[in-house]
């Protein structure tokens, strides 16, 4: 079987989206917390909440890229 | 099993532990158990009572009675009734007590002969106005039965003969010495509920409404199911509605100015006279609107008065208070944010063609009005009004809350019959 290497780039590349992703959903979990006037204590009691959004934004992120990287495949192969 | 209901003097001893004493200190309630002078009887001498009308309630009122007789030093004196089975009934009440009244099949033997202190009259309605004011004649006090009468006319000469006499006169409006409608409506009137625009009002049953005749003999029809026939009865306004709409006047702190209504008979059309399925309107004059209904086909509603203001709600019969706050336990900030997000992604789906988001009730829960509610109204206006007749007066707001609601129902019974909006006529304004 053949091993799939993953360069060094791209693993610091995918942590780098996965921190955004958690940073974004943190501040959103801040945001409602502000806006719905709700404890504080939610900004732990409600981690599993902000982990799972975290998941939804990196996994829009990575589909985005997806889509990305295929339109410039597409466009380059044009040229 | 039967309800074991509190004590006046254990009510009172929890009134004092839940601090709720001061809320009702005003109320009619406590007044009649205040240390004003006995001006009528002094306290060892015994209360004689007489029953008039030994018909259910009748005999529901007499089982009442003897929950606090010996401690209020009351005696059932007499029991009249023409219908032999009731009398015996409420007689064998009396003895299981250890009392052996004397018994009458006419009021008028009552009055003269037996003297007593003060009647219960429990009579069919249009029989209540005539024993009403004879007893007034002779000197006695009366408790009636509400609605006060059948006819308009009868319930004004009630409560003229009432002052005349000026003999006590308590209608069966036993809500007016429940504690839970008390302490509601200390806070009614003390704006906890900011402005009230509406109160709704019903009372559902599913029953026929008919009593069992003796071996099925028509001849007692009409004198055991009174409440059936309009020459005795308006039914369902008189027998149920007379109680709500004291409530709502009384929520209000004033009378209405007009009514308006209709009526039917939907459901059981077996030969009554009286509606079974009845909606009224009442305006007062700062444009709230009582909105009553009727009906014995259905119970899923039972029974409520809904005093509804723009800061809260108030739902009497259930004993709970509403916020118009949501103050129900907040659901964390993101997940709010979530349900929002969904709501306004879904709200924007068209229903039936337009643009359409149903109005969401409260999600309040509310919480009881007074914790402990175990206790019968009814005894506690009896006992009340034993301390009335020691007394020697009650007070005049009472009497004229019964008159009014009594008044204002048959007005209702009135505009549906005519199908106009009703006021008050100026000879019945007391």
């Amino acid at each position: 079987m053949k091993d799939i290497v993953i360069p060094a780039a791209r693993i610091k590349k995918e942590i780098a989206a996965v921190l955004i992703s958690l940073i974004i959903a943190f501040l959103i979990n801040v945001y409602s917390i502000i806006k719905y006037q709700t404890s504080w204590v939610e900004l732990f009691s409600q981690i599993g909440y902000v982990v799972f959004i975290a998941i939804i934004i990196y996994i829009i992120s990575v589909v985005l890229r997806a889509l990305i990287y295929i339109a410039k495949k597409v466009f380059v192969k044009k040229l | 099993m039967n309800k074991i209901y509190q004590s006046r003097r254990d009510f009172l001893r929890n009134l004092a532990i839940t601090g709720s004493v001061a809320t009702l200190a005003a109320s009619p309630w406590l007044g009649a158990f205040s240390n004003t002078p006995f001006k009528g009887k002094g306290p060892n001498d015994k209360v004689r009572l007489s029953v008039i009308g030994t018909g259910i309630r009748g005999r529901q009122l007499l089982r009442l009675l003897f929950t606090f007789a010996s401690e209020a030093n009351v005696t059932v004196s007499s029991l009249c009734d023409n219908f032999a089975p009731h009398l015996e009934e409420a007689l064998e009440i009396c003895h299981l007590n250890g009392v052996k009244p004397k018994t009458y099949t006419d009021y008028r033997d009552v009055i003269e002969k037996d003297k007593p202190d003060a009647v219960l009259i429990a009579t069919p309605l249009h029989e209540h106005a005539r024993a009403t004011i004879d007893c007034f004649s002779a000197g006695i006090h009366v408790f009636c039965e509400k609605s006060m009468a059948r006819t308009l006319d009868d319930t004004r000469a009630m409560y003229d003969a009432h002052i005349a006499s000026n003999r006590i006169l308590v209608v069966g409006h036993q809500r007016l010495f429940n504690p839970v409608y008390l302490e509601g409506m200390q806070r009614i009137h003390n704006g906890e509920l900011g402005t009230i625009g509406q109160i709704r009002a019903y009372w559902h049953r599913n029953n026929d409404w008919r009593r069992p005749l003796p071996n099925n003999d028509m001849k007692f029809e009409r004198q055991i199911n009174w409440r059936l026939y309009k020459e005795y009865s308006a039914g369902l306004l008189t027998e149920l509605m007379s109680h709500q709409i004291q409530v709502a006047n009384w929520a209000l702190q004033q009378s209405p100015v007009s009514v308006m209504g209709t009526a039917s008979i939907r459901f059981w059309r077996d030969g009554r006279e009286v509606h079974d399925n009845v909606a009224l309107i009442y305006s007062y004059a700062d444009g709230t609107k009582c909105i009553y209904d009727s009906m014995i086909s259905n119970k899923k509603y039972g029974l409520e008065e809904q005093i509804m203001g723009h800061l809260g709600t108030i739902e009497f019969e259930t004993n709970r208070q509403y916020s118009e706050k949501d103050e129900s336990i907040k659901a964390p900030g993101i997940q709010q944010m979530i349900s929002d997000i969904e709501n306004k992604v879904f709200d924007k789906l068209p229903i039936g063609g337009a643009s359409w988001v149903p109005e969401i009730a409260v999600g309040d829960q509310g919480k009881k009005i007074i914790e402990n509610d175990q206790f019968s109204d009814t005894a506690l206006q009896l006992e009340a009004l034993v301390n009335f007749i020691r007394k020697g007066s009650a007070p005049e707001k009472l009497t004229k809350e019964g008159y009014n609601a009594s008044i204002w129902t048959l007005l209702g019974e009135n505009a549906i019959d005519t199908g106009q909006e009703l006021k008050m006529p100026e000879k019945y304004i007391i």
